[in-house]
This record gives C-alpha cells, sequence and structure tokens, in this order.
C-alpha cells in the first residue's frame, strides 16, 4: 500500500470525506485509532491508502478535534510512565474548552468512529456535568423530551422520593450555556 | 448541531454515560429523564458508586416511619419513609445493607434504598441457644453458659437488645455471601452462609471477647478487645487460627477496630477521656478523646510480625462504628478533609437508660483533634437509635 510519490511525509496518511463533505487528512496510525475506519480498510483489502473513506455521520468541527485528541494521546502514549501527568492534564484541558453542545457532538463522533478509550473519557465529562443537577436540568442538557405522563412522572419519583427533594429546578440556567466552571 | 440526532441518543451510549455516574442519586435521577431511559437503565446498576457512607440520624420510633439520613459531601439530609426500621436494634452495615435485630428472633439485612429485605438465620439458631419459647414470658430464651456449665435464661427484649454485638458480610447479599456475627455475653463467632438455616460456631481455640471482624484479602480477621488477632477464609471454616503479634500498649479501655487497606491490614485503637477527675459521670458517662492507627508488619522474616504505629491516612478518610470499617480515599470528595476518621457511637456495654448513643464526631489526625461534623444539633447526652454509617447502595 505505499507509495513512492508521498514527499510531504514519511508517514502514510488517510483521507476521509466528512458528513459535510469536506476532505480531511490525517496519519495512518491516528486514523487507525478510528475502529470504524480501521473495519474499512479491513473490509476493503482492495483499498489503498489514497481510498477516501466516506463517514457520513462526522462533520469536519468534531473530526479536527478528534484527531487532535488521539494524535496527542498516541504521542504521550509513545513517551512512556513519564508523560501520564501531562496526557491527563491535556485531556482535561481540552475537555474544559468544549461547551455542553460541543461535548455532545464530540461524544456522538466518538461513538459512531467507534474510539474507545476518548469515548469513555467524553462519558465521564458528561456525567460529571450532569452531577447534582436536577432531572429538569438533566433533560435540557441532552435535549429530551418528557414522555411521561403526569401520573406516570409522579410514580416514578415516588419510588424514590429523597432524590428529589429540594433539588433546585435550574430553571434559569440554560445547559446550552452554562459552561462547567472549576 | 442535530438535535434530532442527540434525542435519539443509542441505548448503549445512554448507559455508558450513566455507569461513570459517582453517586447513586445522581443515577436515580437520571433514570427520572424519560420513560425510554427508565426502561434503558438497570434497577439496580452493575457498576460501583464512589460514595461516601450517609449517617442514619436518631428517630422517634413511636411517632415516626421517616427517617433521616445525613450526607456529608451534599451537607444535605435525605428523607426515606422506613416504617420497616421500626422496632428494629441495628447491629451492622456492609454494602449499603443494615442488619436488622428484631425482638421477635427474626434477623434481616435491609437495604434503606430499595426496602428489600433479606434473611438470615434467626436469632434463636444461634449456638448455645438450647431453646426459644416466645410463651415463656420474661424467659423465651433458655441459653448454655459453657463456662459455668449452666442454662441460663433471658427475656427476648434483652436478648434483641445484646446479644449480638456486631455483624458482617463478605459481599453485597445479592449473590452468594458469608455473613460472620460477634455474639452472645462471651462475645464469640458465628457465621452462615446464604440459604443457611441456622448459625455455626468458628473454631477459635478457645479464645473469646470478640470485637471486630473484617473480611480482606480474601481472609477474614477477627481481633478480640486485648487486641489478639485470628484468621481463617472460606476454606478454612468453622476454624480460626491465632497469629502471634506483637502487640503495641494500648491505652486502658481503649476500643479496637479491623480496617483493610492498600498498605495492609490495619488495627486502629480509639480511646476515651478517662479518670474521675477529667469527666463527670453525671454530664458525660464517656466521650472518644483520640485514635492511634497501627499497620500490620508481617514480612519480617524470623521475626514475630508486630504493629507498627501510622501517623497519617494521606488522603484517605476512615468510618468508624457499627458498620463494617472502610477507608475511602477523599480526593474525588473536594469537600471532604482527607486524613479524618469519622466515627459514631457503639460502645453498647456502657450505655444505660438515659446515655448513650452521643459520642460521635471525627478525628482530624493531622490536627490531632477531635471535631464535630454537619451541624446535626444532636443531644450531647442521650441520642437514640446511635446513629450508623450506611452507604447509599442500591
Amino acid at each position: 500500500m505505499s507509495s513512492t510519490t508521498e514527499i510531504e511525509t514519511h508517514t502514510k496518511t488517510i483521507t476521509l470525506k466528512t458528513a459535510d463533505r469536506k476532505l480531511f487528512t490525517l496519519p495512518e496510525p491516528v486514523a487507525m485509532e478510528f475502529k470504524t475506519v480501521k473495519s474499512f480498510f479491513d473490509d476493503n483489502p482492495d483499498a489503498s491508502s489514497h481510498t477516501v473513506v466516506p463517514l457520513p455521520n462526522v462533520n469536519l468541527g468534531e473530526l479536527e478535534k478528534i484527531s487532535f485528541c488521539c494524535e496527542a494521546q498516541l504521542d504521550f502514549r509513545s513517551r512512556g510512565e513519564s508523560a501520564k501527568d501531562e496526557s491527563k492534564a491535556q485531556q482535561k484541558k481540552f475537555l474544559k474548552q468544549q461547551t455542553n453542545d460541543e461535548l455532545k457532538s464530540l461524544i456522538l463522533a466518538a461513538n459512531y468512529l467507534d474510539i474507545a478509550d476518548l469515548l469513555n473519557v467524553l462519558n465521564q465529562e458528561a456525567a460529571d456535568r450532569i452531577k447534582n443537577k436536577s432531572v429538569e436540568y438533566v433533560r435540557r442538557f441532552f435535549g429530551i423530551e418528557n414522555d411521561y405522563t403526569p401520573e406516570e412522572e409522579a410514580k416514578v419519583r415516588a419510588e424514590n422520593a429523597w432524590a428529589f427533594e429540594g433539588v433546585d429546578p435550574d430553571s434559569d440556567v440554560d445547559p446550552d450555556e452554562d459552561v462547567m466552571m472549576n | 448541531m442535530n438535535m434530532g440526532q442527540w434525542a435519539e441518543l443509542p441505548w448503549d451510549l445512554v448507559r455508558a454515560i450513566s455507569e461513570h455516574l459517582k453517586s447513586y442519586v445522581d443515577y436515580v435521577r437520571v433514570g427520572a429523564v424519560c420513560s425510554s431511559w427508565n426502561s434503558a437503565l438497570p434497577k439496580r446498576p452493575t457498576h460501583q458508586f464512589n460514595q461516601i457512607p450517609w449517617l442514619m440520624l436518631p428517630f422517634d420510633d413511636e411517632t415516626q416511619t421517616l427517617r433521616s439520613f445525613y450526607s456529608i459531601i451534599d451537607d444535605k439530609v435525605y428523607h426515606l419513609e422506613l416504617s420497616e426500621t421500626s422496632g428494629k436494634w441495628f447491629r451492622g452495615s456492609c454494602y449499603g445493607w443494615l442488619v436488622t435485630v428484631e425482638m421477635s428472633p427474626a434477623l434481616h439485612l435491609f437495604n434503606p434504598l430499595t426496602k428489600i429485605q433479606i434473611a438470615l438465620p434467626p436469632l434463636h439458631s444461634f449456638p448455645d441457644i438450647e431453646h426459644y419459647c416466645p410463651d415463656r414470658n420474661g424467659r423465651e430464651y433458655a441459653i448454655r453458659n459453657f463456662r459455668f456449665e449452666m442454662t441460663e435464661f433471658y427475656d427476648q427484649a434483652h436478648m434483641q437488645e445484646v446479644y449480638i454485638e456486631k455483624l458482617v458480610l463478605s459481599s453485597p447479599p445479592h449473590d452468594d455471601y458469608l455473613a460472620i456475627a460477634i455474639f452472645g455475653e462471651y462475645r464469640r463467632l458465628a457465621f452462615c452462609s446464604r440459604n443457611d438455616k441456622k448459625w455455626t460456631a468458628a473454631e477459635t481455640g478457645g479464645q473469646i471477647c470478640f470485637r471486630d471482624i473484617i473480611f480482606y484479602n480474601d481472609k477474614i480477621y477477627a481481633l478480640t478487645s486485648s487486641g489478639k488477632l485470628l484468621i481463617s477464609d472460606t476454606s478454612s471454616l468453622p476454624k480460626f487460627t491465632f497469629i502471634p503479634v506483637k502487640l503495641p500498649n494500648f491505652e486502658t479501655e481503649s476500643m479496637l477496630y479491623l480496617v483493610g487497606s492498600s498498605n495492609g491490614l490495619m488495627m486502629v485503637e480509639r480511646y476515651y477521656m478517662g479518670g474521675d477527675e477529667e469527666l463527670d459521670p453525671e454530664v458525660i458517662p464517656y466521650k472518644t478523646s483520640g485514635f492511634k492507627i497501627y499497620l500490620l508488619e508481617s514480612n519480617l522474616g524470623e521475626k514475630m510480625p508486630r504493629w507498627v504505629e501510622i501517623k497519617h491516612l494521606g488522603d484517605k478518610v476512615m468510618f468508624l462504628g457499627y458498620n463494617a470499617s472502610v477507608l475511602i480515599p477523599s480526593i474525588d470528595f473536594p469537600k471532604l478533609k482527607g486524613n479524618c476518621i469519622y466515627y459514631t457511637d457503639d460502645q453498647m456495654e456502657l450505655w444505660l437508660d438515659n446515655y448513650g448513643g452521643f459520642d460521635i464526631g471525627l478525628f482530624d489526625l493531622e490536627e490531632g483533634v477531635i471535631k464535630e461534623f454537619g451541624e446535626l444539633n444532636l443531644s450531647s447526652r442521650y441520642v437514640w437509635p446511635p446513629p450508623v454509617w450506611v452507604m447509599p447502595n442500591p
């Protein structure tokens, strides 16, 4: 699969085509962190590194961020134990910069691209952001419609009444604007 | 951003995110978001929560069925409707399950969050109990006193109150488990497995007056009130083997606890203000004044293992009392100060009609002082029933 006309770098690259019809090129080792991409090549032995991989469920914005994260993690991993703290700090910094909407988009993208480690980290961040929040806040955070009838909802709340007591409905805090402060 | 796409979050993502929730109260709220999420999330989550125990506060059994639980990290009180706890005494708390002792001889494990009750073999199935006659008023239990080779009679109220000192489980009772209890006048050990009909006496080579038991590193450790350490495991039961350990100099009248840690087995000594000149027994019959912590040092080749005093717990927090002792890292709980011991009153032998249960607080190891927590406004003399640490685990 190697091409002797690659003059930019000695690393092979893979090109992906996003849902918004943009082309994105990234180093092969990084692309192979995306199980979805790896499966594409496993399932298509005739494909070369020039073959553009279609990813109809990811936009360029998310792909760029995810690629950045994975490349950084690969680099830290190659440096071994000593880079562990730096890796954690970088990840923390990156997560803090994401708004709730951006975080959600990244989760969907990482899920589609099937990147287990990154998805784990993103899911933990989402869990941390809904910690101690009311049910209404969690609904708005995830954009979920409440499909309970008032009677059904009352029943569910009554089952564990203690968990719903005295929780601020956060009605004046919009999850779209509420960014994690720490 | 495609809202529609997000609103139809795949089930495995919903579950994956909920598995990252560290406290059960958050998990419950997420389940109430909508009916499809409620169906997708298992009622009893499969992952472990990372939590600090709640403190079950005293209550008036006659008039209330609402029980209050104080959470240190949320600094709030949760109220649970628990009529199932009326008339019962609590003699243990493990993995979120309370050990309840009734005056009828029933013994149960009770989970305050799910209200599930699991029966243990009843009180009258303990070793030494020759017979139990509920009609023999005031003398319902006939107990064999093996020391003096005679039969003694006790009433069921007394038995409910004093017969079991502490009961500990090997694991949460959803699956197979082993239960070990310190029982009887001589504080011996008995155990049972799930589905057993009675309690079996442990063989401890004549050792009695046990004070604490824990399951640690696949072994069972038992400690007497004089500091003797015994060990067993599931394949060695009923036999416990004595481990000779060089003992430290204990304070007089101190209480001992066993705690498992990642650094090894610990023994904790809890000591009290003593001496008549320090305490006016009319006012404060006893009060915890400090703790010492020892770590078992056993890799000494030919030499006898010994207890070495350690001066700090790092960032960890310990919870002691009727519960199975736990040591928890405080790193995930910014409001919790590490290197502290939170304790409740389990000095059963000193309780009388008008005092008891009040000796609760926290010991700050760094500063070496006893402090109060939570502004709970509890009496300094009589707090009933004595508060117990309970992990909020379904």
